[in-house]
């Protein structure tokens, strides 16, 4: 028998009503990314092209569910629900394209159609707008700052959150030998705890990654699947200027900061790569591939309360800012690395339990537009 | 989600000079395939080369007895002649092998050296680097390998620590050998039969074309396209790139579509037979759907592209589905306790034209022995992605079945001669390289190098 971290997800109902906005009245991915950011109860997915399988033909546009249990009384009540989304872009955004008030009356006048739509609850818009209700669902604190190229919604645990569900959760609770996490952080604390003294608690933070996404397959006939697939990762906080502080407290010379490498991030421009040339208690200077860069250290502190601050930041890709990092940061900070080194008999066992702990966070049924989607288990199949 | 398919690596059989075996250690009896490359007009070929020029950096400590070993390995094989019996004698060749020092790890200065020996179109150049990270575009890898394609020459690197190694060392000789013979325009072997099952297109040539986008890893205005093209016994045919500007997308269009008429064109002027399929592999890892668009479009638009009688495109990518087989026969060679990995080459339909492909887990020899292509960590999947929207039938029935078009994805993780110790990649050949192929073409193009002059290295797979 094959196992999967594949979940089924089984609706309680075969049908869900779904509301459409046409793709010729408004960009249906700004609409979409407005509703799922700025509405109170909706969640949305766009269409930007027809979609057609063998088993069912969905129309392009941007296709609106509620993921909270509220009974609207007509299509009015979600006109109001995305006029309201929007005014909240308009104000908070404060977008330069000068379209939104001819949207917001046309909203209004009712010139742009809302269809509702009865849809199979396995539809292909399905698992999209699963996904999107994961995102409003999950508390903010619990999704990672960062997501992997490719991932949907992750959730991010630290050994103490983590400890805190097996101790809740009764059916995982006598069950912690399968979590090594719990080993890996009694041999290596300081890069699992906070402990300000030193550098890999200051730097780094070995977190449980639980990425997650929902997925239509077809077979016979459409079903959902929800992708949960567990990894341990690392979470960096290479700040320079911070970095500059902890070698100053620990009586450090910077000059072991040259030839390190990093990022230069500033909003509105893209992520530069550059190397320290040279560094000093009042200032640096950054190489590029054609010029050299000086910089104030000063100004750079007092601009990190700015609108537009700029962030120096270590990119540990690299031999020299690696080689920088385990000398005079954190020995061990790639040790995290050998929890991912797990078979599929491991991988799947640990995985058994993360599958508690995410119904405990997500609930064992998630709600969209009056239908309950229960998180099943895992995938078996024969060969 | 369901089962739909399982490869068996015994049923992708290698074809030597002188026979047929599973097993890519085969060239050591049955010797290379091709010392030429066999599609017409290539100019290139092992025969030309006389001497393998080692060039190596005399301040490192104990280099010049490391390098002393290294040339007697190379000429006279490892005591264990079944491990490595020698250059030439696994080749058939006859070059001689010297070495030669450079004074500092400086691209220049390293090209200079190999330069003041003579005709560089007799000599193949194998630099002893230091071991940088792939990751890095800016190392003495890339920078070396770049000064060298840039006058044509394929260069193999050997990094010092491999040197230093002995025990990787005896095993990567035979890798290295096959290497260089590829670099020189050699084919060591290729697929006994063609990947597909279906008997009744005997007179049809299938040529699969490799399609990558990237981004320059610096400057996000900059990137590059590139082509690569295999035919259905996974024999190399020819490569070919292009520039882009990544923010201007009829610049990206206009380009791609130039790129994939100019290797439409190159395919049917180097065979002469009449009907032929293109099977499109593009792997999505660093493309948005908005390029995703411009693909498809410069793709569809192609002049030339008609004179296929088909065009499949998949699209590959890796996939976040890990699949554990709990009756597996594979078991922990410390712990005894079974692993789980499921078998390479199954293959689950998520739904019409959609798959997922194992590429990394256990596998039986030919002779029913158990073995693994992974030692730890997680067995890898690819999702393989039929765009039937970017296809052209010729008919109403279509010549390859989906089967077929996931045996070429399977075909092609087969052919790694990088690493010959690995029967099955968990990349095909016509995906795996898409960094350095476009790396070291944007390094190309950052100082002036007209790419389409450059008539060799278009004719072999010197990204290896």
């Amino acid at each position: 028998m094959y196992i999967t971290n594949l979940i089924r997800v089984v609706p309680n109902s075969e049908d869900i009503m779904i509301y459409r906005i046409p793709k010729s009245d408004v960009n249906p991915p700004l609409l979409a990314k407005i509703i799922n950011e700025y509405s109170n109860n909706l969640v949305a997915s766009a269409l930007t092209f027809e979609y057609k399988e063998e088993l069912e033909t969905l129309e392009a546009g941007t296709y609106i569910a509620c993921f909270r249990e509220i009974k609207y009384s007509d299509v009015n009540n979600i006109r109001e629900e995305i006029k309201e989304a929007i005014i909240k872009y308009v104000n908070e955004r404060k977008p330069e394209n000068n379209i939104w008030d001819a949207l917001i009356n046309n909203l209004e006048s009712s010139k742009i159609k809302i269809e509702s739509k009865e849809l199979s609850s396995t539809s292909y818009v399905i698992p999209r707008l699963l996904n999107n209700t994961l995102r409003r669902i999950i508390p903010k604190e619990l999704l990672c700052k960062k997501e992997k190229p490719g991932e949907e919604i992750a959730i991010c645990l630290n050994v103490t959150r983590l400890s805190e569900y097996y101790q809740t959760i009764s059916s995982i609770r006598n069950e912690k030998e399968k979590e090594p996490l719990f080993l890996f952080c009694e041999s290596y604390p300081k890069l699992c705890y906070d402990a300000q003294e030193n550098g890999c608690s200051q730097f780094f933070k070995v977190l449980k990654h639980m990425a997650l996404r929902f997925q239509q397959a077809i077979d016979d006939d459409m079903r959902i699947y929800l992708i949960l697939h567990s990894y341990y990762s690392r979470e960096s906080n290479l700040d320079l200027l911070k970095i500059i502080d902890y070698m100053n407290s620990k009586g450090l010379p910077l000059e072991f900061i040259k030839k390190v490498r990093v990022n230069y991030i500033k909003k509105g421009e893209y992520t530069k790569l550059c190397e320290i040339e040279s560094i000093d208690k009042n200032s640096l200077e950054l190489k590029y591939d054609t010029h050299i860069e000086k910089i104030d250290l000063n100004y750079l502190r007092n601009n990190q309360q700015s609108q537009e601050k700029l962030i120096l930041r270590i990119n540990p890709t690299y031999r020299t800012s690696r080689e920088f990092i385990e000398k005079y940061l954190c020995k061990d900070f790639d040790k995290h690395k050998e929890l991912n080194d797990r078979n599929p008999e491991k991988y799947f066992k640990t995985l058994k339990n993360d599958l508690e702990i995410l119904r405990s966070i997500i609930g064992e049924k998630i709600y969209l537009s009056g239908v309950y989607f229960s998180i099943d288990n895992f995938l078996k199949l024969e060969s | 989600m369901r089962f739909f398919e399982r490869f068996n690596i015994v049923d992708f059989k290698f074809n030597f000079k002188d026979g047929i075996s599973t097993d890519a250690y085969g060239i050591v009896k049955l010797g290379p395939l091709s010392k030429t490359p066999l599609y017409k007009n290539a100019t290139v070929g092992v025969d030309q080369y006389k001497l393998l020029l080692i060039l190596y950096n005399k301040e490192e400590s104990k280099i010049e007895e490391r390098i002393k070993q290294f040339i007697k390995d190379l000429k006279e094989g490892l005591e264990n002649k079944k491990i490595f019996p020698g250059f030439n004698q696994v080749l058939g060749t006859n070059v001689n092998i010297e070495a030669l020092p450079f004074k500092k790890y400086d691209p220049d200065i390293i090209f200079d050296t190999f330069n003041q020996y003579g005709s560089s179109s007799v000599a193949l150049p194998i630099i002893i680097l230091p071991k940088v990270a792939k990751s890095q575009y800016d190392s003495i890898y890339y920078r070396t390998k770049a000064v060298f394609l840039a006058k044509d020459i394929p260069t193999q690197i050997v990094t010092r620590d491999l040197l230093e190694d002995s025990n990787k060392y005896k095993w990567s000789l035979l890798p290295l050998t096959v290497q260089i013979f590829v670099k020189m325009g050699g084919i060591p072997y290729a697929l006994a039969r063609r990947f597909i099952s279906t008997e009744s297109l005997t007179n049809t040539a299938i040529n699969i074309l490799s399609f990558g986008l990237s981004y320059h890893p610096l400057q996000e205005k900059r990137g590059v396209g590139f082509i690569t093209v295999f035919d259905h016994n996974g024999v190399w045919n020819f490569m070919d790139s292009v520039a882009l500007s990544m923010d201007k997308i009829d610049n990206i269009t206009e380009n791609i579509a130039k790129l994939i008429e100019r290797s439409i064109e190159m395919i049917l002027q180097r065979t002469n037979v009449k009907n032929q399929i293109l099977i499109i592999h593009y792997s999505g890892k660093e493309i948005s759907s908005k390029e995703e668009n411009t693909i498809r479009n410069a793709m569809t638009t192609a002049k030339y592209i008609n004179k296929f009688i088909a065009v499949n495109v998949l699209k590959i990518k890796d996939s976040d589905i890990i699949v554990g087989f709990e009756d597996s026969p594979h078991k922990d060679k410390k712990s005894g306790k079974n692993t789980w990995y499921p078998p390479t080459g199954i293959v689950f339909r998520l739904k019409r034209d959609v798959y997922s492909i194992v590429t990394t887990g256990y596998f039986e020899s030919l002779g029913g022995d158990l073995m693994s292509n992974i030692r730890r960590g997680l067995p890898t999947s690819k999702i393989i992605a039929r765009h039937k929207e970017m296809e052209i039938q010729g008919q109403s029935k279509p010549f390859l079945e989906d089967r077929d078009l996931l045996a070429s994805v399977f075909a092609m993780c087969r052919l790694n001669y990088a690493s010959m110790n690995n029967p099955l990649s968990k990349d095909p050949v016509t995906i795996r390289y898409s960094r350095e192929i476009a790396w070291l073409t944007l390094r190309l193009e950052e100082h002036g190098t007209d790419l389409n002059k450059l008539t060799k290295i278009k004719n072999v797979m010197w990204f290896i």
